[in-house]
């Protein structure tokens, strides 16, 4: 157990990439804060890590409100006692032309994945600074370095979180705080999934030179990686994940 | 133990960087193939080593820039433990010249061990992988490949030329369970930066180098060891045709 009693805050926990983070996390020891817009969602996850004779706890939170994400950290310092480990997960996407697209539609998407991971990460600064110690890692994607039609606010929040990521891990290096992106290529969780027809998935699975999509677990993989010390002196970068796709 | 049943090579493995992961996928149950190319005693200490903590190691001699001793060394290991699951080609030299003033040999020197080499052991390990379904090839790259070196520029083509060869080899095989990825190392604690330097001058190189690193240190080999290993369990099953960069912040992509 590589984690043993490390406290982690997990957002977007709830579901898919953030699920399989969390319960894998917690397989090494790990305590975890679970924080989702969706209260019944952490719940659910944090019971399973509860059955796994793990430790956990559900906050309904939304990473674009910086009061919510305050006392995420409050509760999580309470509860946990410590937190060693960030991971930005909350995000997500909709389909719409930029030409058709609504200033509240790009400050939405850009806020929950942008935005968000600024706030989130900010506010656990504070502890991880005064004792020398921590990791953050975030979820940026593909998109971030390919750009995808009809997803221009989620490609520009994403190759945001990279370059968030690269700052901010120069700023925290002297604080032997650790800062790193995973950039999932297609990855099979269950939302995403359900997006298509079979028809459809097929068709954009063909040109994964894997010629399959991720799973959930493969990106909390990465995760774990970049949160544990095997990865002390990695700090600044983007591991992608994604069967080929992209070769960067 | 998770590799357990594993048949890795790790060539250049008598010392530095190699020596490091040869130790690591020893420890976590691989038979290793330590192979050396001018220095055998060097190369039994580290089988030894691995032997000591309860791992199976053999020791196995080839300048991997030349094809029949490449052949040869990999008849030896798939003779005594069967094909080779996992290739880490980390075999390299890094002399210094101005490329002004670089004597051909030298170029041709480096491109042959460091690139050339890593294609031949890839070649003649990847077809067993294929009928297993099954393969790892980590390819040791560094950060001058991505960003160039002043007078090494014969390392850093040939570094750079890795990448290039990892991502192609990547597409190639990415049907057949196999991933080929690159580590990408910056100033690490080993013999290679302190090249011939006296130990006050390499002392003064590595304080210098070590204050332009984010980190505020130079990398030790263990930590480029310890992204092999991801690279090389199951963790990274998904993860193919990369780069992944060990360097305290020194380059980040």
């Amino acid at each position: 157990m590589e984690l043993k009693d490390q406290g982690a805050i997990v957002t977007g926990g709830g579901g898919g990439i953030g699920r399989a983070t969390v319960l894998r996390l917690a397989r090494e020891g790990a305590v975890i804060a679970i924080a989702d817009l969706s209260a019944e969602n952490a719940r659910t996850v944090a019971e399973e890590v509860r059955a796994g004779g793990g430790k956990a706890i559900a906050l309904p939170v939304d990473v674009t409100r910086s009061s919510d994400v305050a006392r995420m950290v409050e509760e999580t310092t309470k509860s946990l006692g410590r937190i060693d480990i960030l991971v930005n997960v909350a995000g997500g996407s909709l389909q719409k032309a930029v030409a058709e697209m609504s200033e509240e539609e790009w400050d939405f998407i850009v806020d929950v994945n942008l935005k968000g991971t600024f706030l989130c990460s900010k506010a656990v600064l504070p502890t991880m600074m005064g004792r020398r110690s921590g990791a953050i890692v975030n979820i940026s994607s593909i998109y971030g370095f390919t750009g995808n039609a009809t997803r221009a606010h989620y490609s520009a929040a994403k190759a945001g979180v990279v370059g968030f990521t690269k700052a901010l891990a120069q700023e925290m290096a002297p604080y032997h705080v650790r800062v790193n992106a995973v950039a999932p290529g297609r990855i099979a969780t269950p939302r995403v999934r359900g997006l298509y027809t079979d028809e459809e998935w097929k068709k954009r699975i063909d040109p994964i030179p894997m010629k399959r999509a991720g799973e959930p677990d493969e990106i909390a993989e990465a995760v774990f990686f970049l949160a544990s010390p095997a990865s002390i002196y990695i700090t600044g970068q983007t591991l992608h994940v994604n069967g080929g796709s992209l070769l960067y | 133990m998770e590799l357990s049943g594993k048949v890795a090579l790790v060539t250049g493995a008598s010392r530095g960087i190699g020596r490091a992961v040869a130790e690591l996928l020893g420890s976590r149950g691989a038979k290793v193939a330590v192979n050396y190319e001018r220095r055998p005693e060097n190369a039994a200490e580290v089988a030894r080593g691995i032997e000591q903590r309860g791992g199976e190691a053999m020791v196995v001699q080839a300048d991997v820039s030349q094809a029949s001793q490449v052949e040869s060394m990999i008849a030896q290991v798939t003779t005594r433990w069967g094909p080779v699951d996992i290739l880490v080609n980390n075999a390299g030299i890094y002399p210094h010249s101005l490329f002004i003033e670089m004597p051909e040999e030298e170029w041709d020197r480096v491109l042959a061990v460091n690139l050339k080499g890593t294609f031949l052991c890839s070649k003649a390990v990847v077809s067993p992988m294929k009928e297993k379904k099954w393969g790892r090839i980590i390819n040791m790259t560094a950060s001058s490949g991505l960003r160039g070196s002043a007078t090494a520029s014969h390392y850093a083509a040939s570094k750079g030329g890795m990448i290039g060869l990892t991502k192609s080899m990547a597409v190639e095989v990415a049907l057949f369970g196999i991933t080929v990825n690159a580590v990408a190392p910056t100033t690490t604690d080993t013999d290679m930066p302190r090249g011939d330097l006296s130990e006050e001058e390499s002392r003064k190189k590595l304080e210098r180098q070590s204050r332009e690193i984010p980190m505020g240190r130079i990398g030790r080999p263990e930590e480029v060891a310890d992204a092999v290993l991801f690279l090389v369990r199951e963790s990274g099953n998904y993860i193919t045709g990369q780069v992944v960069c060990v360097n305290g912040g020194s380059l980040m992509r």
